[in-house]
């Protein structure tokens, strides 16, 4: 038998316990509301509590593409910001760390299976799950924006749509995987990612009290710490470049670079290598020398 | 396992276990509570890192990563856990799948024959959150013999368990014996261990104190003879004199006026016993010469190391 056998049986382990939980279904009723809230109350309302307002900033827009605007809005607004950790990094705290705090590690390390694959099972699960839950949420603002505004247009672009939020959203399983390999405590990793989210929005705060509102807020789509972090590999392979920066806030969609299908791939690939890779091998790394003292 | 040293920082868990099974016997691995014999099965099974040592199993290195040996070993931990969500039945199915089981008719035959071996049969569709301790216990049994491995590392497999769950697993341990598969059995249940168990590895505070079979152990450790005497009244004074007696190695109080006395060497102590009676104003009722148990042994020999 292959060693991805041994993988996919993991990956049916978790599988297993993910649909099982209540969290799974707590998160995906969530879903269900944020699509109402963005795909239909958001319009309706002229865009208020978002930094998108989309019908009476002055802005171009078409309203046959709220479906893709609203998306944008659910992962680029400020409150909004808590929308891939809720869902990415909440979905993940627990797949090791639950293993840790309940000695179930113990039966699961006890076969014949190496950490490797117990770690790279678990996550191949959450990437299926995750991927499947971005999928799902798009579905939902595009049918509920296609009810409460009319028809939408470019459903073409809906793998693309659904790849930049499940981006997004990976970022924080996998930061989830790293800090859980590291504190081997379930209650610890929501801590931690919880904090990294207001810690972010503190330091915009501390910026706004220095240099005025208009400085945070224009850090705003970058305060969501999926785009930081997808953000600084851009950087590095376009130094001159400001790309999507400005494009979310206040509806200014005024981007310095002009942004491409291709330079946008680009950047969110490059983003997924270094901000999916790093966490996920560190994490792997802290998980092979974890000791079951329990 | 040759010198397996585990340490926490400072902080010492093992500091030198000798341990030698032969294959197809039942090795029993005793110790009090916090002597290291979980810290040693976990070395074992490459959930803790050893420090310095050596341990071979079936010739090679049982690292966290050793797939093929691995496969060859079932493990029942202390107080097993498994996801409580999932039903006795679901819990042998997901671990052959990861254990690498590939045939899906003979998992299911498997996992059915094994939930009935260890008396779960009934319990098949409970989930692991409705099981009594006894009855994780039992599955955990039942997991570790997944993939019929050569080698069972049991620890405390009778914990929890009612008095005819223990006959049960006694019988299902000499049933994997005779079938050829080799036992360590970690149990503070020294009766058990006598019972069962060909030879012994006896741990003390991180270190082997003696091992061999339970025969050479008692050879080994003070000739292994017990006196159970009764007096017609037993006072501190004679009491007191009983222990200085030449080649006493340790009296225990088994009921009023009954003594069981532990000798270091085989020499008969009925003429002392009968003359500090008299002296100290009592008889000697009767006195037995017995084998002494493995339990006995094994206090006198803590006590001794102490």
């Amino acid at each position: 038998m292959s060693r991805m056998s041994q993988t996919w049986a993991v990956a049916r382990y978790e599988l297993t316990w993910d649909l099982r939980k209540r969290r799974t279904y707590f998160i995906l009723g969530a879903l269900f509301l944020a699509a109402l809230y963005f795909g239909y109350l958001v319009p309706a309302i002229g865009g208020k509590w978002t930094t998108l307002p989309p019908f009476n900033s002055g802005a171009s827009f078409e309203s046959s593409l709220w479906w893709v605007n609203g998306v944008n809005v659910a992962f680029n607004a400020l409150a909004s910001g808590l929308f891939p950790l809720l869902i990415g990094g909440f979905i993940a705290a627990d797949s090791l760390t639950t293993e840790f705090d309940t000695n179930t590690i113990v039966p699961l390390l006890s076969q014949p299976v190496t950490r490797l694959e117990v770690y790279s099972g678990k996550f191949f699960e959450k990437f299926l799950l995750l991927l499947f839950v971005s999928a799902l949420f798009t579905l939902m603002v595009l049918v509920v924006s296609e009810a409460s505004i009319g028809a939408q247009a470019q459903l073409d672009a809906f793998p693309l749509v659904v790849f930049f939020e499940f981006g997004a959203i990976l970022q924080y399983a996998s930061l989830a995987f790293f800090v859980g390999s590291l504190v081997r405590s379930g209650s610890m990793v929501l801590g931690i990612l919880t904090g990294l989210l207001f810690g972010i929005y503190g330091t915009m705060l501390v910026l706004a009290l220095q240099f005025g509102l208009q400085e945070p807020l224009s850090l705003l789509p970058i305060a969501n710490a999926a785009f930081l972090l997808r953000v600084m590999p851009y950087s590095i392979i376009q130094p001159s470049g400001n790309m999507v920066l400005q494009g979310a806030i206040l509806g200014n969609w005024t981007p310095e670079v002009t942004v491409t299908v291709t330079s946008a791939v680009d950047y969110v690939v490059a983003g997924l290598a270094v901000n999916l890779a790093a966490p996920l091998l560190a994490g792997l790394y802290f998980f092979r020398r974890a000791e079951v003292k329990g | 396992m040759k010198n397996l040293v585990k340490s926490y920082g400072p902080i010492p868990g093992v500091w030198d276990v000798n341990l030698a099974v032969r294959q197809g016997t039942l090795h029993g691995f005793l110790g009090p509570n916090g002597s290291g014999k979980t810290t040693t099965n976990k070395c074992v099974m490459g959930l803790l890192h050893k420090t310095s040592g050596e341990i071979r199993i079936f010739g090679e290195e049982p690292h966290g990563d050793a797939i093929g040996l691995k496969r060859r070993v079932g493990y029942l931990p202390e107080l097993p856990s498994f996801p409580n969500y999932l039903k006795g039945r679901e819990v042998l199915l997901t671990y052959g799948r990861i254990r690498g089981i590939p045939d899906k008719t003979k998992l299911l035959e498997e996992s059915k024959a094994l939930l009935k071996r260890v008396g779960l049969n009934d319990a098949a569709e409970k989930t692991v959150g409705q099981y009594s301790k006894g009855m994780q216990t039992r599955l955990g049994l039942a997991v570790a013999l997944l993939g019929e491995p050569d080698l069972l590392i049991l620890d405390e497999p009778t914990e929890g368990l009612d008095p005819v769950g223990v006959i049960e697993v006694r019988e299902l341990l000499k049933t994997a014996v005779s079938e050829g598969r080799t036992v360590l059995l970690s149990s503070h249940q020294l009766s058990e261990v006598q019972q069962m168990c060909s030879s012994v590895t006896v741990l003390k505070e991180g270190r082997t104190v003696t091992e061999g079979s339970v025969e050479e152990l008692a050879e080994r450790l003070h000739g292994g003879i017990i006196y159970k005497a009764e007096f017609d009244s037993l006072g501190p004074d004679l009491m007191n004199d009983l222990k200085r007696i030449d080649g006493v190695s340790a009296i225990t109080t088994m009921e009023e006026d009954v003594v069981a006395i532990l000798m270091s060497r085989d020499y008969d102590v009925r003429p002392s016993l009968a003359r500090l009676a008299v002296q100290h104003g009592s008889l000697l009722l009767s006195c037995d010469r017995e084998e002494a148990s493995l339990e006995e042994l094994y206090l006198s020999l803590v006590r001794e190391s102490d």
